[in-house]
């Protein structure tokens, strides 16, 4: 069963007021996609580790 | 074996709840059953129209930054090439699939032919996320899916067009791959292969524009046809991109007054008047947003489409006009610069109170149209000025408003119906003139 939705992978997903049913929308004039950059802190962002010598 | 399938089943079935699940492909089937019992369409025209014709799906490799091999799918999906090219957008998405794509392209075709274009419509995507890729990345993906595609598409066969997640600059890449895998003498000849490319590189002037103004025109069109003077008329806007920017600022040379405004952060009234150009760059200094905007007030999200206003424009996405909100709706038209603003039950309500609704496929036509005057430009050899962009773009939308204007009239229906006869008919007119092969 289909299940095309553009909200999660918008930058609005969170604090969008415009629909509560965010697992209905396949058009929507203010999707503004995730910015890589976000995703690229988001998966960057790891504890700091101490450098060992061997 | 047959004995254990059999007891699966048994199992499955009692264990499994089944939930109906409305799928797109349903929605868009319904309302061509009912466009297509009201215009009693031959059975067999119904039979080819009902499914697509070609559904395309291409698995392609692409190296990544990294070195590593990356496998991507790719699809494209062909609805019906009655009455020319298939044309219809490429989205880059994760939940792009064969279903929704079919979907799409079925819309394509109706939204082509009531436009009067030598269209058909199609639809097509890569499942992926964007996001988790680099510009180069992605550039090369869009070239090897291109080449994956191969003759599947072409400037007289399938020309596609952006849409979620893809951009001018995604266009500029199809174009520029699938020239240079032409012969030599033959590479100009195939620029219009997509539209919506940039404005250097055979897009067209204007084009930015052209979906917004279009619903300013319909709007125009149809206060022409009701002896209403837009001076002074309130309107309200949801959604403050490209289409409902244009057609607020289109409206306002007009007289109109915009009232009130809803984006994705928020929603803001104020019935003397909102200015749409100092809204626009309020919004670029805001991070996109009109919240907080200082000539307005805030209001209630869920007071939004019952504000008083003479005019309604959701602009935004599907679903917004529902039977919740439908009743306490106070302006006397709707028109639909979103796909599928309004749901069945809220369509309902508003045909009963007496509002006119201007349908999707009609209201937000002027983006395809914009796109053929593309294609014919890069076809021709031309180079169109803004001014005989609009000019044109405003006579192909006065011919199709007043079809569906008079075809409502005539067989006392709604324009939404009436957009759907209009565009199923003109398909058929084509089948029964041509015959089917052999």
């Amino acid at each position: 069963m289909n299940h095309f939705n553009i909200c999660p992978s918008c930058m609005h997903r969170n604090d969008c007021v415009l629909t509560a049913q965010k697992d209905k929308v396949w058009s929507c004039s203010e999707f503004d996609e995730i910015k890589s950059e976000e995703v690229f802190l988001e998966k960057v962002q790891q504890p700091k580790q101490e450098l060992e010598l061997a | 074996m047959t004995t254990l399938t059999a007891d699966l089943k048994k199992t499955t079935q009692k264990t499994t709840k089944k939930v109906p699940v409305r799928g797109m492909m349903d929605n868009v089937m319904e309302q061509f059953n009912s466009a297509a019992d009201q215009i009693n369409l031959h059975p067999n025209i119904r039979k080819i129209l009902s499914i697509t014709n070609n559904e395309i799906l291409v698995n392609f490799p692409v190296k990544m930054d990294n070195g590593e091999v990356e496998i991507f799918t790719g699809y494209r999906v062909q609805h019906n090439n009655a009455l020319g090219p298939y044309k219809g957008g490429l989205r880059y998405h994760p939940t792009v699939d064969l279903d929704a794509a079919r979907a799409l392209a079925m819309w394509m075709t109706w939204k082509t032919s009531l436009a009067g274009l030598p269209y058909g419509g199609g639809k097509g995507g890569i499942k992926l996320d964007p996001s988790k890729y680099s510009e180069g990345e992605l550039e090369r993906i869009t070239r090897r899916f291109t080449f994956a595609l191969a003759d599947n598409i072409g400037p007289e066969h399938d020309i596609p067009a952006p849409d979620v997640n893809t951009n001018s600059q995604t266009m500029a890449w199809i174009a520029d791959t699938y020239m240079s895998t032409r012969p030599p003498a033959e590479r100009n000849a195939n620029q219009h292969i997509v539209t919506g490319k940039p404005d250097g590189s055979g897009g067209l002037e204007g084009r930015d524009r052209a979906t917004g103004y279009g619903v300013y025109l319909t709007i125009k069109f149809w206060a022409e046809k009701n002896d209403v003077n837009l001076e002074g008329k309130k309107f309200i806007v949801q959604g403050f991109g490209n289409v409902g920017y244009w057609a607020a600022l289109f409206l306002e040379r007009d007289g109109a007054k915009l009232v009130a405004v809803q984006d994705a952060y928020g929603c803001i009234q104020n019935q003397k008047g909102i200015a749409v150009e100092a809204l626009s760059k309020y919004t670029k200094i805001n991070e996109g947003s009109i919240a907080d905007f200082p000539d307005a007030k805030p209001v209630n999200k869920d007071k939004f489409f019952g504000l008083d206003c003479d005019i309604v424009i959701p602009a935004a996405l599907g679903n917004q006009i529902t039977k919740e909100n439908a009743s306490k709706i106070k302006g006397k038209l709707i028109a639909e610069g979103a796909n599928g603003p309004t749901n069945v039950e809220g369509e309902k309500i508003l045909l009963d109170k007496g509002i006119t609704i201007i349908p999707d496929i009609l209201c937000n036509s002027g983006g395809v149209v914009g796109s053929y005057f593309e294609w014919l430009q890069n076809r021709n050899g031309e180079i169109w000025q803004l001014d005989e962009v609009m000019a044109k773009l405003d006579k192909k939308m006065k011919e199709s408003f007043n079809k569906v204007y008079d075809y409502s009239k005539n067989e006392n229906i709604d324009m939404r119906t009436a957009a759907f006869c209009i565009a199923i008919e003109r398909i058929e007119k084509a089948y029964i003139q041509r015959g089917i092969f052999p």
